[in-house]
Formats: C-alpha cells, structure tokens, sequence
C-alpha cells in the first residue's frame, strides 16, 4: 500500500522539482501563527529557514510533516497539490521529518530500526540479509562505522541522529526536513552533519530543509534562506544575496509596532525606590546542561530570564527549585547557603515554584482547586498536630481564590476550571506558601489575555507588598518587557550574568541579545 | 448530580441484595444466621487485606506480596508461641514483620525505582517461600486461648475479628480523610510529578503506604491463623490476593492510582465475600471460585477504565489542541527542555 504511494508520486528524481507552500495560513483561536506563507523548496537546495521564538517555524514544519492540516492555503509537490491528514501520508509523499528528539527504539538494532514498519520479506519470513546489506550501505552513507546488528543503545547520540537521517533515506524520502538538528551535537559532528546534508541535496538531488535558530550555522550551509516572523515571511533568498545584517533585522520584526505595544503596557507603574537587601546570589552555577551561571537578586526585584528554546531557562529555575540537581557552584538565600536537594527543601526554606506545564506536574486532577492549593501547607491547617481542620484550609484558601478572582466551580476537580483559572489556582497555592523567592516559568502560557493581565497585576502588587523577589523565565518578549525590573539573557545552557534594565530595552534589542549573545 | 453520585455509590450494595437474594432461593442454608457470621468472620480477613490493597492502589501502586505476607506472619507467629513466647508478644512481632516486609518493599520501589509490580511480584515469592522453609510445609497446631481469642472470641456476643475490622476501617477513614499523609496518598496517585513539585514527600509517603500494607496483612495473618486454630504454610497463597484487588477494584478504588474510599472498599469487601461464600454454600466447585472473582475483576478494571476514559474524553480531545497550539506559538524545544 505504501509502496503503491509513494510509486504514484514518484518521478524522475534527477531533474528540476520543488515543493511549495501556497498561501498558507494556521491560526489557532485569535492568533495567526502562519499568515498566508508562500514559499518555494527546490530540488538540490538546502533551505534554510530561521526565526525567533513563536515566528511559526514549527508550525510550518508540522504542516509539511502531516501534523497539523493549515487553516487554509495548501501545498503542492512538483506542482500537484497534496494534503495530509496522518503524518504517515506526509511520509508515504517522501516527506520526512528528523526531530531533534531520538525517535528510534534504542533496544533495536541497525537494520532493525532502519526498516522498522517497513521490512523487507522472503518467502513470509524476514528477509534479513538483504536489510542487513541495506543497513550496510546507509551506514556507511552517513558515516556511522558500526555493524548493521550493533544495538542502538551502544551508539552514541550523535551517531543515533545520523540514524534518524538514516531511516529517512532508507524510506526513500525526497524531502528531509530537520527540526534544530545540532542541539545535541559536538562541533565536529554537526560538521558531518552538515557533509550529510550538502551530499543528499547536492548530489542525490533531494530537498532539504533546516530549521534552525543559529544564522551562522545556517549561513554556512544552506543555499537559499527564509526569514519568518509573526508567522510572516520578512525575507527570502539566496545565501550570496542576503547580508547577516538584513537577516537580523528580519527575523526580529516589525521595530515600530512592537515598540508600540510596549508603550501601551503601564510604564507609569514604577514602585518606590526603597532600600534594597540581597535575597538570592548565585554563583558558578553549573550542572550536566547548565553552565556557570551567575546572579544577584534583590528584595523587590522581579529579574525577567529570556532566551531561546533550549537554552536552560527552564533548567535553571528546576535547579534553584531542587527538582534538577547541580554540581558545581553555590548559592546564597538569606544570607545562608541553600542547597536545594529536592522541592520539599525549597519549600521549606521559603521557595515557590510555578511550572511551566501546569497539566504535565503542575496541578493535580483528581483534587479540588482548595487541595491543590493548600498542598504544600497542610501543616499549617491542624489540630492537635494530627487531623487536618478542613474548615480552616477552605476558608483561608477562599480568601486567596476571591483575592485572586477565581472564577468556577471551586468544590469540583479543577479540571473543571478554565485554563486561566486553573493557573490562576496554581500561583495562589504559590502565594499562600508565602515565599521569599517565587520562580515563575510562563506564568501566562495557554491562557487569554484578560486572565494574563490579571496575573501580572497580582505579581506586581506581591512584590510591592511583601519581601519578596521574583524570577521570571518567558519567550514573550512582551510579558518580560512589561512586568520585570531587570533582564538577563540565557543562551546554550549559560549566561553571562550581566543584567539589563528592562527599561531600557525593546522587543527588538531583545531579540538581537537573544541572538548573538553579545551582552 | 447528587442523585447520582447516590446510585453510584449505591450501585455496588444493590447488586450485594440481589446476590443475597440469589443464593437464598438456591440454598435455604445461606440466610441463616450461623451462615452469616461464617461469612462476616471469612469477610473479616477480607477486608482487612482490602485495606491493606487499597491504600497501596491510591497511590497508583499494587501490593502482590499481600497474600503471601498473610501466610509468613501466621507462621511466624505460631512458631513464637511453640517457642514460648505470650500470645500478645507473637501477634505483635507478626505485626511488625508485615510492617516490616511492606516498609522494605516500599524502599526497594522508592530507591531503586523498580516498579511496584515486579518489587512485590518478588516479595510474593520470598514471603511465600519462608513460612515453607521454617516448617517444612508442615501446619503448627495452635492451643494457646489467648491467641484463639483473636479469630474466635467475642465481645458483647460481637467477633472479635469484626470489631477489629470496624476499629481499623475507621482509622483508616480518618487517615485519609483527616490527616496531611492522606492528603498526599491521593496526590501521589493522582500526579506523582504535581506533587513531587508542590513538596510531597514521596520517600516517607511510599514507605508509609507500604508499610500500612503489611501491617494490615499481618493482621490479617494473625487473624486467620487465630481463626482456623492452626498455622498453615499456605494460608494466604490461595485466593486472599485476588480477593484483596477484587474487592477493593469493585469497591471503586482505581487501578490507577488517586480514586477510592474506605467506604466503597468495605462493600466491595463484603461483596466478594458473600460472592465467596454463597458459592460454597450452594455447592458450588471451589475450583470456580478464582474464575468468578477474575471476571469480577475485568468487570470492575473495565468499568473504571471505562469512566477514567469517558471523563477524560472531551478534555483530552481539547487538550491534544491545547498543546498543538502551544507548540505551534512558542516552538517545540520549550517542552523537550524540561525532559531531558
């Protein structure tokens, strides 16, 4: 059957063809996160497409690949249109797509993983000669040396990428598209990589597509470069013919109306300077994916992180939470070391912490918005030491949820609260702990704008009334230029620790520090 | 939305009357009053490993060792008497060892992060294997009448063994409802990453879920050992297993952690006890019995799956755009980073 695909859509592969983009759109809800897209993939290119965070990358990806149908606007594979509704259909085109993810089972071997879903048979039974032969071949293609029977846990991550371009070759595709495929890699290997990549478009004339949001690592390879932004491509062409500079601006977008948007939000909103304590210090911080890091933070600071995806945001907020561990480095609360060890320890020296995906491990579903809330503090509600006083935990959790101006069902599960009030539950279980340190990782993510601003109100007035300082990690450059004192830029698992007075910077500069990291 | 919350809880003790009617008008023998406490003092050590079953359930757990538990601490209890020991001291130790099997089952899963299905899995075949050892799979007569008292006295013309399963049922009620440790029992199965983050203390409430569990089954040990006047090497390796995940299934404790109450786990406890005992009471084969409570089982698993999934339907439908969404807007990686 999937032979018989990819058969229909088969053509002569040594001349001319493409693969194009025809006034795509997505939008999901209000937002457009592509905005009628037209773009053209030819044969023997490798094709470059960078943005910043949200420019709708991925979004494009995940149409090519099958994931997710476009809103409107199609695409056509050497002029004919096609559609997908199961990634499988994008795959059985000759479309596929290598994630930065491994998505090979490490308890195969080489040909097994090779031919997974699509192995070859002789007589009914495995025809494992020739997928050995086979597997032989691609390996030395993509110059993995090892035997077609060696298990995929004993290679190298490295090595287990190159596999994934493997599978994709084996399964004839005619389109590869890698989603920010050096991440993982060493210097030399993205090199190979890179080999790899001009070999299948250059010479065995396939398509190649690179998402990825290093420009230097993009410039160097890619014959042709698209720059997206707002979901709108800003600029498109040939390598030779576009400047670093005018690649740069591009991707960081429209200047004037994102200045303006920042404008709006209240600058009028500054508290009172009044004399500052250090709360936290942290030095060298370091850990398997973290490397030193250093910061300060005062008593009434809200400290803004920002950075690309991948870039240890997240890592380093579960670090000072006690959830990842660290191995080098110090850090100071309150004067006195603090060396978180587990979330239970953060907890009790003071430390809140919002996660990032609230469904994921951020509340519990099978409990009510009161439970998930009075949680960690259910020692404060009891008697005799013993037996918890519902009456108590209810009645105060109600005073933070009609502060917090929670709106549902509050004696149901809170799943069945909207997204905004779920969160808004979440950070009132963060402000009844009463902390000293709140870490907030997207605080507003997944929910509307009118709940948004809510939650920003609540963080500026704790910090104004209580002794506290906040951390804040975003990818909205919005929410981090209107709601915190100071930014600090993270980029590959470190920062240099300068931080930048957020009055001082717009959306556009910080996205250029994003970038380069020159700060 | 009451009205149903009723019938569902409900549910479970009209099909008991109808069962209760059934073996009635197959055997006039079953409702009879002797029959009854047969099969309240069968129901007893029952409920009791229910107990031991459902709290470890909670937590989105499985105790296998539970029947085999109840043979070892039977044996070892007996075997303290024969040696000299006061009946108190050996129901105590007995005790203790179930506490202390459980308390070593709940740290095995806790450090070595084995699941709780194959850590168990093993402390069946150990717990099992100890009492054959330490008598040669020979049966210890039991003749002390303090001990006898445990399985066989009565207060106020009450069984003791029923009294002690009202007294530990009640604690166990408060427990959950009314103390921090039960709160976060119902946490833990709910959203172990959830409560890790929001300060649960998943070591001690593992180990205490655990060590609850052996306790309970220790009990249950002393209680039947004290029962039958006897101490035999394979009390508990029958059916007390499959009773204790049938009952406390049935009884509408999830399999997946996170749903359940004591009360819903007693009925389910009395049901397959009347289930088990009507069977022998209208002549029923034995060998039918694990058949019936396996079906029973399916019944229970697939209805709780059944509910998990339909409540779940609409959300997860939405949830799955949810996130597509949020892909789409901030990029892939931001999900990846926090995983690796």
């Amino acid at each position: 059957m999937k032979k018989d695909v990819s058969r229909e859509v088969g053509f002569e592969m040594t001349r001319e063809w493409t693969l194009s983009a025809e006034h795509l759109s997505q939008e999901f809800g209000s937002t457009k996160a592509l905005d009628d897209v037209t773009l053209i993939f030819k044969s023997g290119e490798i094709h470059g497409i960078v943005g910043h965070n949200g420019a709708g990358k991925s979004t494009l990806l995940q149409i090519f690949s099958g994931a997710l149908s476009p809103t409107s606007g199609g695409i056509n594979l050497d002029s004919s249109p096609i559609s997908f509704i199961e990634p499988y259909q994008a795959y059985a085109a000759g479309i596929a797509c290598v994630y930065q993810e491994l998505s090979l089972p490490i308890n195969l071997t080489i040909w097994q993983s090779l031919f997974l879903g699509h192995e070859l048979r002789k007589n009914g039974l495995l025809d494992k000669k020739e997928m050995r032969r086979i597997s032989t071949t691609i390996c030395k293609d993509i110059e993995v040396d090892a035997d077609s029977d060696t298990i995929l846990s004993n290679l190298s991550v490295s090595q287990r990428q190159l596999l994934e371009i493997g599978a994709a070759i084996n399964r004839k595709a005619k389109v590869i598209l890698f989603d920010e495929p050096t991440t993982a890699l060493e210097p030399t290997q993205i090199s190979l990589l890179f080999s790899i990549m001009r070999k299948l478009a250059h010479e065995q004339n396939l398509i190649v597509v690179l998402v990825d949001h290093r420009l230097d690592e993009v410039l160097s390879v890619c014959d042709r470069v698209t720059a997206l932004a707002d979901g709108k491509i800003r600029l498109s062409g040939k390598k030779n013919e576009i400047s670093i500079g005018s690649l740069t601006d591009a991707i960081i977008g429209n200047r004037e109306k994102s200045a303006g948007e920042v404008i709006t939000l209240d600058q009028t909103l500054k508290r009172e300077q009044r004399k500052k304590s250090l709360l936290l210090e942290v030095r060298h911080l370091g850990s398997e994916r973290l490397h030193d890091i250093s910061l300060i933070l005062e008593e009434g600071e809200i400290l803004g992180i920002y950075g690309l995806n991948g870039s240890g945001r997240s890592r380093f907020l579960r670090t000072l939470y006690g959830d990842l561990s660290f191995t080098n480095g110090e850090i100071t609360l309150l004067g006195s070391n603090y060396l978180p060890s587990s979330p239970h320890y953060a907890l009790s020296k003071g430390v809140a912490y919002l996660s990032e995906e609230r469904k994921k491990d951020g509340f519990i579903p099978l409990l009510t918005p009161t439970e998930n809330m009075t949680l960690p503090i259910l020692h404060l509600y009891r008697r005799l030491r013993i037996f918890l006083n519902h009456t108590l935990k209810n009645s105060s959790a109600l005073v933070i949820l009609k502060k917090l101006n929670v709106r549902g069902d509050i004696s149901g599960l809170i799943t069945r609260l909207s997204g905004g009030n779920q969160q808004k539950v979440l950070f009132a279980r963060s402000i009844m702990q009463k902390p000293v340190l709140l870490l907030l990782d997207e605080p507003t993510k997944g929910i509307d704008i009118g709940a948004k601003i809510e939650i920003y109100d609540l963080i500026k007035s704790l910090v104004k009334s209580e002794n506290i300082g906040v951390i804040l990690v975003s990818s909205e450059e919005e929410e981090i230029l209107s709601i915190t004192d100071t930014v600090m830029i993270f980029r590959n698992g470190t920062s240099s620790g300068i931080k930048n007075k957020t009055s001082e910077l717009d959306v556009a500069n910080l996205r250029l520090l994003a970038l380069q990291g020159k700060n | 939305m009451n009205i149903k919350k009723f019938l569902n809880e409900a549910s479970i003790l009209i099909v008991w009357l109808i069962l209760v009617g059934i073996f009635s008008l197959l055997s006039p023998n079953f409702f009879q009053t002797t029959n009854a406490v047969v099969l309240l003092l069968n129901g007893a050590i029952i409920a009791l490993i229910t107990l031991s079953q459902s709290f470890v359930l909670l937590t989105g757990g499985i105790d296998l060792s539970t029947g085999a538990v109840i043979s070892m601490t039977g044996i070892v209890a007996a075997v303290f008497m024969r040696s000299g020991a006061p009946w108190y001291v050996a129901a105590i130790v007995a005790s203790l060892l179930g506490i202390f099997a459980g308390v070593l089952n709940g740290l095995v899963i806790h450090y070595a992060g084995i699941p709780p299905f194959i850590v168990t899995f093993a402390a069946m075949g150990v717990a099992s294997a100890i009492p054959m050892i330490i008598t040669r799979a020979e049966s210890i007569k039991i003749a002390d009448p303090g001990f006898l008292w445990i399985g066989q006295g009565k207060v106020f013309s009450i069984p003791v063994p029923i009294i002690l399963v009202v007294i530990c049922a009640i604690l166990s009620t408060i427990l959950l409802k009314s103390t921090i440790i039960g709160t976060h029992i119902y946490a833990l199965g709910g959203n172990r990453l959830a409560a890790r983050l929001s300060g649960v203390n998943i070591m001690r409430t593992t180990i205490f879920v655990y060590g609850l569990s052996g306790l309970f089954a220790g009990m249950a040990g002393v209680v039947a050992t004290s029962r039958l006047g006897v101490a035999y090497p394979q009390t508990g390796t029958g059916n007390q297993l499959f009773y204790s995940i049938a009952a406390a299934v049935v009884g509408g404790v999830s399999l997946f952690g996170g749903i359940g109450k004591i009360r819903g786990a007693m009925s389910g406890a009395l049901l397959i006890a009347t289930i088990s005992n009507g069977m022998n009471v209208v002549n029923i084969s034995s060998y039918w019995q694990p058949l019936v409570i396996g079906l029973i089982i399916l019944a229970g698993v697939g209805f709780d799956s059944a509910r998990t999934l339909t409540k779940n339907k609409g959300k997860r439908g939405r949830s799955v755009i949810i996130t597509t969404k949020i892909k789409g807007l901030v990029g892939k990686s931001s999900t990846r980073e926090g995983k690796k």
